[in-house]
């Protein structure tokens, strides 16, 4: 009995060493990298340029600056842009050039030739809708929304905010998509006269990660 | 007071040197009674650059395998794998060379993106297509291969197999036994064509991983 259990024992003690000695290890580390988050914009060409007929303040064609843009936002987390306007008044001072009357957004392009800018007053005056005196100032309706173009980025919001007069977009995760403002042909009424001296009229458009 | 101040600065100097570089000791009895230490040193950290995904500075690790066994060691390999959107592992390395008994080679690691967020994580098909010298941005979201270099030395050598777990099988047969086999993986900065595309923006930010393996270390 005695010798029997000295020999179980040994058997299991060669079996657990066999075991033993059939086993291997393994070292691993791990490489890692951060890619940060990113926002990107760039202008993707559009119309940007027409003429205005000068019996009637209309615009040839439609202006429609185009914009890309993209984020590598991670999972449904939401980014914030905005797409607003400015224009020189004749303080060479930066103006904003879009208002909502009537929750109708619109853009006013202003004279950019020396001397005959726009005061601040003209401006606001075509924001206020007192249209007596707007001189070298012409405002054009836009599109209520951005117009959205190709592109794998989720848009979850797109409004013309008042009173703070500028187009708030909202996205979710990542992608990219074009994006355009639309702005219409029709000259608002009365914001052209016989005041509006001849020469290049003008409002820069900018899109931005954020608000402007 | 002088010495209390000697042990401040070493302690400091300690802290500051282990940071500056990652570095691990592993120790390992193995069968017969002989001993293999592996050292592992390296560059494992850095951050890429958003808009073309190169690293900020060349990744490296080096396995410094030392051992006092007489018989070469042929259990041992080298793999790669990188967690997938299934949360099972996907084979994240892939070499063109089957040439045996190589001691410098070069392969491409594959990294992908281990955040919690569903949608995040790489598929393995997307891991895999990183692999491919035909890859394709819109293939591979969340993932991002580099070409690295791989050598070997002190009278080791290794040979790439193909299969489901792609790996290099090691034959670490020191030429001076006393002296480590160094087993270095190299990462170029720039990524492989076709696997990083920013206007796609389809690599989320976050953090993107990379499990190298030691594989077939006898022990007891």
């Amino acid at each position: 009995m005695y010798k029997k259990v000295i020999l179980i024992t040994l058997l299991i003690t060669a079996l657990l060493i066999a075991i033993k000695n059939t086993d291997a290890a393994e070292v691993d580390e791990y490489l890692r990298s951060t890619l940060p988050t990113f926002r990107t914009v760039t202008t993707s060409g559009g119309n940007i340029s027409t003429t205005i007929d000068c019996d009637t303040g209309n615009l040839a064609a439609d202006l429609t600056p185009q914009f890309w843009f993209a984020t590598n936002q991670p999972g449904q987390g939401v980014t914030n842009w905005s797409m607003s306007a400015t224009v020189l008044d004749s303080t060479m001072t930066q103006q904003n050039a879009m208002y909502g009357p009537d929750g109708s957004p619109s853009i006013i392009l202003a004279n950019t030739t020396v001397g005959e800018r726009p005061t601040l007053a003209a401006i606001n005056d075509i924001k206020n809708g007192i249209l007596a005196s707007n001189a070298n100032a012409i405002a054009y309706p836009m599109f209520s929304t951005l117009l959205l173009g190709s592109g794998t980025l989720d848009v979850i919001d797109n409004t013309f905010l008042t009173p703070q007069n500028y187009f708030d977009l909202r996205t979710r995760g990542r992608g990219f998509r074009y994006i355009t403002l639309g702005i219409q042909t029709t000259a608002r009424a009365s914001t052209y006269t016989s005041l509006d001296s001849p020469g290049a009229y003008q409002a820069v458009v900018t899109f931005q990660y954020g608000t402007p | 007071m002088n010495k209390l101040l000697t042990k401040m600065l070493l302690t400091g100097l300690i802290v500051s040197s282990i940071n500056t570089a990652d570095a691990a000791v592993h120790n390992f009895t193995i069968t017969g009674g002989y001993t293999m230490d592996i050292t592992t040193t390296g560059n494992w950290n850095t951050t890429m650059d958003p808009d073309t995904g190169a690293l900020a500075s060349a990744m490296d690790l080096n396995f410094a395998i030392v051992t006092n066994d007489p018989n070469p060691v042929t259990t041992m390999g080298l793999t790669a794998c990188t967690m997938n959107a299934s949360s099972t592992e996907s084979v994240a390395i892939k070499s063109t060379d089957f040439t045996p008994d190589l001691t410098t080679t070069t392969a491409r690691i594959i990294f992908a993106e281990q955040g919690a967020i569903a949608g995040d994580c790489a598929t393995d098909a997307a891991i895999q297509n990183c692999c491919s010298v035909a890859a394709t941005p819109s293939e591979n979201p969340n993932a991002v291969s580099y070409p690295s270099s791989l050598t070997i030395d002190n009278g080791g050598s290794f040979t790439y197999v193909e299969g489901g777990d792609r790996h290099f099988d090691l034959n670490i047969n020191p030429t001076v036994q006393a002296d480590p086999t160094n087993l270095h993986l190299t990462l170029s900065t720039g990524c492989c064509p076709g696997v990083y595309d920013c206007d796609l923006a389809n690599d989320t930010s976050g953090t993107y991983e990379v499990e190298i393996c030691l594989t077939g270390i006898p022990s007891i």
